[in-house]
């Protein structure tokens, strides 16, 4: 495990706009998120919701002296923290698919809300693709995304990590989230 | 290869997200221009955008930690028994953590709020921890339970509560579109917890949906009860909490009294529940005012009605849409529910006056489930019980004469019963009462007084009854009572027909059957009526021996009648107060000069300029003695003679005491001193009429700065400003700029007093006057019709607003040439200005002289002549002779004696016209210029020849410089000068004219041009008249030449040009007998007998034919002579 004073020296490199800083804290938040996960697992519930935040808090206790970070450097933990999740519960869900393929689902989806209003569910798999092509033509749109769904991130929390205003922040998940939808309906309906 | 880029796509995307749901189709048809494949794609994205829910709205984190929550020094340490897990909450007052206890024998987990440091003083927090124990004995499943409490080891206090897994109430609701009825029966939940708190003495004080927690389970559970006690200062003034934490609490759902720091009672909880519910089941705030703006706030808690609950719902649009959709009804069915029984519950839990609420959470519980049930419900709206009792109790208000024609109008005694009432209640009703109260107290106190006179006390007191009503809005009265007249009747409509009448045509109805009536007026009058004739009455009989208390309460009475605009009623009373502070005080001392200085002020309202420049003068001598010039009394007495010398004329003048006060007030009172704004505001406004917009640009743009930063944007003295820099905006031809700032206050009036205000309808009208100024006459016809609409349904048919649109709308027509419909609306400008403004108004005159112009184009030139002559009967006697205005209406009057065939009347008023833009405008100037040619066009028309052969050189040269020498109108000119001499046997004249012309012709056109035949044409006829025949020969035969070219273009007769020239030959064989020419005449007679064959025959009149598909030929060869006239030549 990485000394939380690392990360944190990181992080507020990552929030004065230091890319590298950022590259370098993904790797760090990543395995550590999956040590956790995996330590888990084993005993968890079924619920991955409650398990993911409390595997980003937990992780976040561990790399980051508190005392030393404001509140624009939480941002950008969480912000690369939504990457790691993101891979994390791709991978688990892919797992998932090969130890069930041959039996019943083809595809397993990550069963709680992450679903509209009529419950349905929402495939992760599908959405983790669809979210790689709208990042070919709309990397930040993209990026704001995975930051709110993945990371939990508020409006101005984006607005921070990615240095536009709130308004902008907006515009991109308006956007994103109607390309997104149909990206994905119309997988499902084969258009 | 895609047509297009995802920029794009975007773009297109972003923007019309912007616009209402309704409107983005045609948005993109109209952005993406016929590009068809882009179109599609921003369409599919709308409509994934549009059918998207909750589409990853849910993170994955379920909480949404926001982040805060994992940094505090205190997460993992130990508070009493609990070890602190993370921080799950925290507001103004401190942060809550999970805490959990963890004693070996059973796992708790609890909320604990550490309340931040220095919020609390060392001796609340010892009374703090005694009532805690009270709080610690409310158990009941809705209420969160307070287990514990004490002080961290660095001092900070904090309590440990039942920690509750739940969701907002507001955010529960929402997420599961819950109905209105499973709403009110989790606020019935509410209720009970509430209950039974009060059972125990307890009392919430801040009930927001913040402390409403839904568990999994459907249990509601309130948090912090009695807390807000401690910890808002709010409610607890003797705190000792610091102004900066009263800032950061919202006063939201708190009662009027908790605002005010008076005393709170378990009713001030039914007031925050009321607004709760409200909430809940609006998805709004009771009030307009934004939430975030707490001053602004708090004013509208103590003094605003709320907006009906019905009210909020019923307006259109995206908001409305989503708040239904979370409700699983649509808007025609909430507003129905909540336009009954249910908004009458909710409005009597909102009433300001805590005797005047339910008296208890139990009524309010059970009046909810009455309307559940359809039984009758304990609250009335407020006027029919409560306030009816008090009106037959006092006996006091007369129902007026407007009553009385609404009472037959309506035919419903409920309905003028009620409206009787509302006349004088709106939003002052208590205030009137109180005024009434407080004069009877008046007099018991002055019985034991009269000795002692003792004037400070008095002067609080008459000042408490003027601020009852400093700020009454007559128009919003006005409109309130309109509104209410509506639903009462509506209400009755009801209870009488127990079929399903439709509510919205019943609506539709009553606003047509009062529609035009202006219930401003009656608000006016009514208030007058009711309430200032009877203070005045009151004061005569009651301080008969106490002048200086009497002078005093006169004074306040004529200055609140001053403000709702009731000047003339104003002046007596007024008067009075002078006079008596005169004798009492003398002429010097600041009470008298005070009284003399609102007379100026009130003299300005009455439109008497020198009397008011008289009063306020004497005001400003004085004071500028006895206060200084410092003082801001001075400073604004001294914009009353500003003012009323600048309505005098003398704009010089008033600029230097402005100027002057302006840099005392700078000087003595800074720059943001409402004052020195004031000042600013008319100093901008006068350099803006002096045309100096730049040293107005940075007064006006201070003005609205100031405002802003103070939070303050909707100050009337902000929003003038933003007018004032809209037109300086205009004059430095920055019109989008100037645009955007009228919309801007459009839109500021309409959020401010709402689409009905004459503010907003008046800012709409002046936004549509610039949208004409700047030709954008769609928008403008859009825009001004709807005003006009609304303006005559809510303020009726004759007044001034209305008639302001309607002129507008009819100058579009106008220029379009919509004729009979511009008609229409002059007529109704016209009908209502001589109405509203009487005949002589100016603006009467501007709508008489636009109609006319509209009848004189239609034809109707004998309605047009009496109008004209009417009007410019009443100008001549106001305007100096060289008035532009005057000029336009005796040139139109002009025109329609021309077109009524009496050319010879025309001349004078043609002339006059003339002379009168030359003396006014000189003569290079567009309207002496049109002037003149009128005038020389009916000389012309008489065959006054010599009289158009002396202006039209005038006419030529104006002509030139203004459309250049080649535009038609300008040929036209040289054409008939060159006519005229030639008739007038001026050929010397003329031949250097037709010289002149032809090489300007010649210069710059096509060879065959018509207009250089008829040059030639008139060239041969100059040189006949000079005896140079053969010259003359050779022109004509090219004339000839070039119409047989170019027939079409032409109405000039071959056969004519034909006969002149065989004329021509003879002529000239005769003067010289060796000339032998019989040949050419005899040819030249055939051709003109051959060509006329061709042409229709009309030999009497030269060219007389108009070409009406080619403009420029219609304007060339339209008829000049009169048709008698024929052209003589030897």
């Amino acid at each position: 495990m990485p000394h939380p004073t690392d990360v944190t020296e990181l992080l507020h490199r990552a929030s004065l706009g230091d890319r590298p800083a950022t590259d370098q804290l993904l790797p760090l938040v990543y395995d550590e998120l999956r040590r956790l996960a995996e330590h888990h697992l084993k005993s968890e519930r079924r619920d991955h919701t409650l398990q993911a935040t409390a595997l980003v808090h937990e992780a976040y206790l561990r790399l980051v002296d508190q005392r030393q970070v404001q509140w624009k450097g939480r941002a950008h933990f969480m912000a690369v923290a939504s990457m790691a999740i993101r891979r994390i519960l791709v991978d688990a869900a892919r797992a998932r698919n090969a130890q069930k393929r041959g039996g019943q689902s083809p595809r397993i989806s990550l069963d709680h809300e992450l679903v509209d209003g009529r419950h349905q569910a929402t495939d992760l798999i599908a959405l983790h693709d669809a979210l790689d092509r709208l990042a070919h033509e709309h990397p930040e749109k993209a990026r704001v995304v995975e930051m709110r769904f993945f990371g939990g991130l508020s409006i101005d929390e984006c607005a921070t990590v990615l240095g536009v205003t709130g308004r902008s922040i907006e515009r991109y998940w308006q956007f994103a989230r109607a390309w997104l939808f149909r990206a994905l309906n119309q997988e499902q309906c084969g258009v | 290869m895609r047509e297009f880029t995802e920029a794009e796509v975007a773009r297109i995307f972003d923007e019309a997200l912007t616009l209402p749901r309704e409107g983005r189709m045609q948005f993109i048809d109209r952005a993406c221009g016929g590009r068809d494949a882009l179109r599609r794609e921003v369409a599919s994205l709308l409509t994934a955008h549009d059918g998207a829910g909750h589409f990853l709205n849910q993170s994955v984190l379920q909480e949404q930690p926001g982040i805060t929550q994992f940094a505090d020094p205190l997460l993992g340490r130990s508070i009493g028994p609990y070890v602190v897990e993370r921080r799950i909450g925290g507001g103004g007052m401190g942060d809550v953590f999970l805490g959990r206890r963890d004693d070996q024998t059973f796992d708790l987990l609890v909320a604990i709020k550490v309340i931040r440091r220095g919020i609390l003083g060392e001796e609340t927090i010892r009374r703090f921890a005694l009532e805690r124990q009270l709080l610690a004995n409310l158990t009941h499943p809705n209420i969160a339970r307070l287990l514990d409490g004490g002080t961290t080891e660095d001092g900070q206090p904090y309590l440990v509560m039942e920690y509750i897994q739940g969701e907002r109430l507001d955010h529960w609701c929402d997420a599961r579109c819950l109905s209105i009825d499973a709403r009110i029966d989790l606020f019935l939940q509410i209720c009970e917890a509430v209950q039974e708190a009060h059972r125990h003495l307890v009392v919430h004080r801040d009930l927001k949906p913040g402390n409403v927690l839904v568990t999994d389970e459907g249990i509601v559970k309130l948090l912090d009860f009695g807390l807000a006690r401690w910890v808002s200062p709010r409610a607890h003034p003797t705190g000792d909490a610091t102004q900066t934490i009263e800032r950061r609490l919202t006063p939201a759902y708190a009662s009027p009294e908790q605002i005010r720091g008076e005393s709170v009672t378990t009713t001030s909880d039914v007031y925050s529940l009321g607004v709760n519910l409200y909430e809940l089941l609006t998805g709004r705030s009771p009030y307009t005012v934004s939430t975030k703006d707490s001053r602004r706030l708090e004013k509208a808690i103590c003094d605003d009605e709320p907006t009906r609950p019905s009210e909020t719902v019923t307006r259109p649009g995206r908001v409305v849409d989503e708040i239904c959709r979370r409700r699983s009804t649509d808007s025609s069915r909430l507003c129905r529910r909540l336009k009954g029984d249910l908004g009458t519950i909710i409005m009597t839990a909102l009433r300001k006056e805590p005797e005047r609420r339910y008296a208890s959470v139990e009524q309010l519980a059970e009046d909810i489930r009455n309307e559940r049930r359809s039984l009758p419900i304990l609250a009335r709206p407020d006027t029919f019980g409560y306030r009816a009792q008090r009106f037959v109790q006092r006996n006091r208000l007369a129902v007026v004469g407007a009553v009385a024609m609404l009472l037959v109008l309506i035919g419903s005694t409920v309905v003028s019963f009620n409206f009787a009432l509302r006349e004088a209640a709106a939003r002052e009703r208590e205030r009137e009462q109180r005024l009434a109260a407080q004069l009877e107290r008046d007099r018991a106190v002055e019985a034991e007084r009269v000795a002692e006179q003792r004037a400070d006390e008095l002067e609080l007191v008459s000042d408490f009854q003027a601020s009852q009503f400093a700020d009454i809005d007559l128009e919003m009265m006005g409109l309130r009572l309109r509104d209410q007249l509506i639903v009462e009747r509506l209400n009755a409509l009801r209870l009488h027909d127990t079929d399903e009448i439709s509510e919205e045509s019943a609506r539709q109805m009553l606003d047509q059957a009062l529609a035009g009536m202006n219930f401003t007026n009656m608000a006016r009058a009514s208030l007058e009526q009711n309430v200032f004739q009877r203070g005045l009455h009151a004061i005569d009989e009651q301080f008969a021996a106490q002048p200086g208390i009497r002078a005093l309460l006169l004074q306040r009475i004529a200055g609140t009648m001053h403000s709702l605009g009731m000047a003339d009623s104003a002046e007596e009373p007024l008067q009075q107060a002078i006079a008596l502070k005169r004798e009492l005080y003398g002429d010097q001392d600041i009470r008298t000069l005070e009284a003399i200085s609102r007379l100026g002020s009130l003299r300005m309202l009455q439109s008497r300029f020198t009397a008011a420049e008289t009063a306020a003068r004497e005001a400003w001598i004085g004071m500028r003695r006895s206060i200084g010039t410092d003082d801001p009394r001075t400073l604004v007495v001294a914009t009353v003679v500003a003012a009323a010398i600048r309505s005098q004329g003398d704009r010089d003048g008033a600029e230097a005491i402005l100027t002057d006060a302006l840099e005392s007030a700078r000087a003595s009172l800074g720059d943001e001193h409402h004052t020195s704004l004031y000042l600013m505001n008319q100093l901008g406004y006068l350099h803006l009429l002096q045309g100096r917009v730049d040293v107005a640009e940075p007064l006006i743009r201070h003005v609205i700065d100031s405002y802003q930063r103070a939070g303050e944007e909707t100050h009337g003295e902000a929003m003038r400003a933003l007018g004032y820099l809209s037109l300086v905006l205009l004059r430095q031809g920055r019109s989008d700029e100037a645009l955007d700032k009228s919309r801007q206050l459009l839109a500021l009036r309409r959020v401010e007093r709402g689409d009905d205000h004459i503010s907003t309808i008046l800012a709409a009208s002046d936004l549509g006057r610039q949208l004409i100024a700047l030709q954008q006459y769609e928008e403008a016809e859009l825009l001004l019709h709807n005003t006009i609409e609304r303006s005559q349904r809510i303020l009726g048919e004759d007044h001034k607003v209305t008639m302001s649109a309607l002129t507008g709308l009819g100058f579009i027509y106008l220029r379009q040439r919509r004729n009979a419909e511009a008609e229409k609306l002059y007529r109704r400008a016209v009908r209502i200005g001589q109405s509203v403004s009487g005949r002589s108004h100016p603006d009467t005159h501007s709508a008489v002289y636009n109609l006319a112009t509209i009848l004189n184009r239609e034809g109707k030139n004998e309605e047009c002549l009496e109008i004209m002559h009417e009007s410019i009967e009443r100008q001549r006697r106001e305007l100096d002779p060289t008035n532009p205005r005057l000029l336009r209406c005796l040139r139109t009057l002009a025109r329609c004696l021309r077109d009524l065939d009496n050319p010879a009347e025309a001349e004078a008023f043609f002339r006059e016209a003339y002379e009168g833009y030359d003396a006014f405008y000189g003569p290079m100037h567009l309207q002496t210029m049109i002037s003149l040619n009128d005038y020389c066009e009916v000389l012309l028309i008489q065959n006054k020849l010599a009289g158009a052969a002396a202006f039209l050189p005038a006419l030529l040269e104006v002509r030139r410089r203004i459309r250049g020498p080649l535009h038609p109108q300008t040929i036209r000119a040289e054409f008939q000068l060159i006519t005229s001499l030639n008739r007038l046997e001026r050929f010397d004249e003329a031949y250097d004219q037709a010289r002149e012309v032809l090489a300007i012709i010649t210069a710059e056109n096509h060879r065959d041009d018509p207009r250089r035949a008829e040059a030639k044409r008139l060239l041969t006829e100059t040189l006949f008249g000079l005896n140079r025949f053969e010259e003359a020969a050779t022109t004509g035969q090219a004339a000839y030449a070039m119409l047989a070219r170019a027939p079409e273009e032409t109405p000039l007769r071959s056969a004519d040009l034909a006969a002149l020239l065989a004329r021509i030959y003879d002529a000239w064989q005769r003067a010289d007998p060796e000339q032998r020419h019989h040949d050419q005449v005899e040819f030249w007679r055939r051709q003109s007998i051959l060509d006329s064959e061709n042409e229709p025959a009309n030999p009497s009149v030269p060219p007389n034919r108009t070409d009406q598909s080619n403009p420029v030929s219609r304007i060339l060869f339209r008829p000049w002579f009169s048709p008698d006239d024929t052209l003589r030549l030897r």
